[in-house]
């Protein structure tokens, strides 16, 4: 068991990558887990790639060794690639795709989860809470995963107004559903 | 601070998760800092946003035109008694550094702090400049944190070195620290100050060259007295294994102690090998450093981004880092990095320690065909600035271009940027390419300059007078969407809106750009395509009549529209002939080509109906309202 339990977002600027991470710091702290976060802004905004590190349990630094990761998180397949490095040998993938989705490079990892996530956003309407429904099948899935439904559940309540919240909301009990 | 030994945060203990930025904007607040001034950028920007959250009453808040005349404004209030701020990014310490060099002879009476923030990378910026080094030029302390909470302590720390020595003190985030995650602990309660009181020095605060001497030597007296004080020495601490007996120690500042601190920790080092965070920069104690590390072992230096410790430690053979090879000279040190740097060190002094836990092995090797390209950031979807680079090129195609910094940089994709230099750079090289042909007596190409407006409002004034006052003649062009969008969308002077949302003077463009002596300005609407082009067209005939020529290119920020500029237009797929101007040239991300041709994506296009105008053939329709 490693000391951290380190995960990447991966997605694309305007996704929400950052806000996802800014849920599962606040879900962490709702739980008395120690937690660094790090992200990009400016150029690496409007459109572009953007990678999010989240550290749950121990660390200082925020960013981690390439092999560190227990999850990925992808929000756009076509960043699936970008974050892999980082993935550990017993690490899982959980991609926001279609079923029968087939991202480059995935080949020989064990845990990769398709999950349609902007499908579940649609139907709550709000296209942009699909990051919530890959938290949602993360707390689901996987097991040693440390975060827990109802804390982040208190998170996602705590971030944004009544109608945006209930929505998010929606989208990750949608997401744990699975 | 063991990395071994996880802290844990109580969910109810009132801690926030908190940038480091954030996190040092509470250590001003509680601090009791007065006055803060800055200029945004990438990645300091939300020092004083977060700042402005605390509604303190007895705190003048500014975003200023420049981080000259921030450092300037703050460094006033400090001279009356009170603590203050300047914030601005590591770049933007070039153009404050002129009053910070003076600064550093008068010193000052408060405490100030001048928060610098610097981007290994470089992710956000022109240079990965390392501003320890313009520290050391002016002989003014920097703290280095590792951590946001260390940030945040330090802000305190800091405003206890500035009064007691009079001096101003840089506090340097790196980037990891500016855009780093931490729990902070709830605020505590903000410290009260003294009233202003200007006490008039003239040999000091107006210093002439016979008493700046006498201000020099003060300074060097000032440096050393601080290497002599017990309390600095505090800021020198082992992060692990203080009592280590391995061949070699690691000697490290800024994020890159905490990445040491974790590597050592994951690769079962961290009794054995010490790990010594100097959190004290300028001035180095390196004495101090050398009595703890012990005289006689092998250091390896980690530090971001140039050669500091390195080069101030005397003991050239001892010394590991950039200079031989061990360390990159360039782009962030990431923990992999750190890694590989420790390995290399444990190899060439022969370290007879066994690994007790290996290190991570990549789960699975990306194929290099897969990696594929980072998407690379483009200009909003019915960003107005994509209508004025068009109408630029369509009117003047073997222009140059020059850029400047901003959104608009991004003008790069498009084509119709040739040149970025620094802030208000465009307006001067315009110039600058203009002479260069004229000198030959050659007529000028057609020359363009692109700026936006807090850009022009930062750099380009001086520029603009400068190369009407000389006779330059070439297209300006000014973007003005009322906001400095690239940063997050903070006020330009143009906006008439202060840094706490109260309303300010509103100083429009078109009066600054008369003011500069140009006669010829012209005003239009980007989103009108008819509009622009003929602004263009009339500003390149006068340029090369040898009339320099304005247009002010005006909308809003796409970022700041609460409502949709108009329907979503349509491709009719019988007309388009797939010429790909609408992705390509014109690069509007909300227009896709597929195997089903070209299409328009409902969710990403805010229906500016620029592209109607832009299609060549005719193929992109007006949407319907409804």
């Amino acid at each position: 068991m490693p000391a951290s339990y380190d995960i990447v977002l991966a997605g694309r600027g305007g996704q929400g990558v950052i806000f996802l991470s800014r849920i599962i710091g606040k879900a962490a702290l709702e739980q008395g887990l120690g937690v660094r976060t790090t992200e990009t802004h400016g150029m690496a905004m409007r459109g572009g790639s953007v990678q999010c590190f989240v550290r749950l349990g121990s660390g200082l630094g925020p960013l981690f060794r390439e092999g560190a990761a227990s999850l990925l998180m992808v929000l756009h397949p076509a960043e699936t690639a970008s974050g892999l490095s980082f993935l550990s040998d017993k690490g899982h993938v959980i991609i926001n795709a279609p079923p029968g989705f087939d991202p480059p490079g995935i080949r020989g990892i064990h845990g990769v989860h398709l999950v349609d996530a902007d499908l579940m956003a649609r139907k709550a309407g709000d296209n942009r809470s699909a990051n919530l429904a890959l938290l949602g099948a993360a707390v689901s899935l996987l097991d040693g995963f440390p975060l827990e439904a109802r804390s982040v559940e208190r998170a996602i309540s705590d971030s944004g107004s009544g109608e945006a919240a209930r929505k998010n909301l929606e989208v990750f009990r949608m997401g744990i559903g699975i | 601070m063991s990395p071994d030994k996880p802290e844990t945060f109580p969910g109810g203990g009132g801690y926030r998760l908190l940038l480091g930025n954030e996190a040092i904007a509470q250590g001003l607040y509680e601090a009791g800092c007065r006055v803060a001034a800055a200029y945004p950028g990438t990645p300091s920007t939300e020092v004083l946003q977060s700042l402005v959250s605390y509604g303190a009453d007895d705190l003048h808040l500014e975003w200023s035109v420049n981080e000259k005349v921030a450092l300037e404004v703050s460094a006033a209030a400090s001279y009356t008694g009170l603590r203050s701020v300047a914030v601005m990014k590591q770049v933007g310490l070039n153009v404050a550094l002129d009053p910070l060099m003076s600064l550093a002879y008068t010193g000052v009476v408060g405490g100030m702090i001048v928060v610098v923030a610097d981007d290994p990378g470089p992710h956000s910026s022109q240079t990965e400049q390392d501003t320890r080094l313009l520290a050391m030029t002016a002989g003014i302390p920097l703290l280095d944190p590792s951590t946001p909470e260390e940030a945040r302590e330090m802000v305190h720390v800091g405003y206890q070195i500035s009064e007691k020595y009079r001096i101003p003190v840089i506090l340097r985030p790196v980037l990891r620290i500016c855009h780093a995650r931490a729990p902070i602990p709830p605020p505590t309660p903000r410290e009260a100050g003294p009233e202003p009181k200007f006490v008039k020095d003239v040999n000091r605060w107006a210093a002439t060259p016979r008493h700046r001497f006498t201000l020099h030597r003060e300074l060097n007296e000032k440096t050393l007295r601080m290497l002599a004080d017990p309390e600095m020495d505090k800021l020198y601490t082992f992060m692990c294994g203080e009592k280590g007996d391995g061949s070699f120690a690691v000697l490290a500042s800024s994020v890159v102690a905490a990445y040491a601190a974790d590597v050592l920790g994951e690769m079962g080092l961290a009794d054995e090998i010490p790990l010594l965070a100097a959190r004290f920069q300028w001035p180095l104690n390196v004495e101090l450093i050398q009595n703890l590390l012990g005289k006689g072992r092998r250091v390896l230096i980690l530090e971001e981004t140039g050669q500091f410790m390195e080069i101030l430690l005397r003991d050239r053979f001892k010394v590991s880092g950039r200079w031989d090879g061990l360390v990159p000279s360039q782009g962030e040190l990431t923990p992999d990095i750190v890694t590989e740097a420790l390995e290399r060190m444990l190899v060439s002094t022969g370290a007879k320690i066994t690994l007790e836990v290996p290190p991570c092995e990549p789960g699975s090797p990306v194929l290099e065909k897969d990696k594929g390209q980072p998407s690379p950031p483009t200009l909003c979807a019915g960003c107005p600035h994509r209508s004025s680079f068009w109408a630029l090129k369509k009117v003047m195609p073997d222009g140059i271009y020059t850029g400047d910094i901003g959104c608009y940089t991004l003008g790069i994709e498009l084509n119709a940027v040739d040149t970025v230099l620094c802030m208000g750079a465009s307006v001067s090289q315009a110039a600058g390419f203009y002479w260069a042909y004229r000198q030959a007596s050659e007529t000028p190409p057609p020359i363009a300059a692109v700026i936006g407006d807090s850009t022009f409002y930062h750099a380009g004034i001086p520029a603009l007078l400068n190369a009407v006052q000389q006779g330059a003649a070439f297209v300006l062009m000014i973007l003005d969407n009322d906001t400095t969008a690239m940063t997050g969308c903070q006020p330009t002077p143009g906006s008439g809106v202060l840094a706490d949302g109260g309303v300010g003077r509103k100083i429009p463009l078109e009066d600054v750009v008369k003011g500069c002596g140009v006669r010829d300005l012209r005003i239009t609407d980007p989103c009108d395509s008819q509009d622009i082009l003929e602004a263009v067209e009339e500003a390149a005939a006068l340029a090369s009549e040898g009339e320099m020529a304005v247009v002010i290119s005006r909308s809003p920020c796409v970022l700041n529209m609460k409502e949709r500029q108009g329907p979503v237009p349509t491709i009719d797929m019988e007309l388009c002939n797939e010429c790909g101007i609408c992705t390509d040239s014109f690069g509007c991300p909300a227009i896709r080509s597929g195997d089903e041709g070209f299409m328009i994506v409902n969710g990403l296009c805010p229906g500016c109906g620029i592209c109607v105008h832009v299609c060549p053939s005719g193929a992109i329709k007006a949407g319907k309202d409804g």
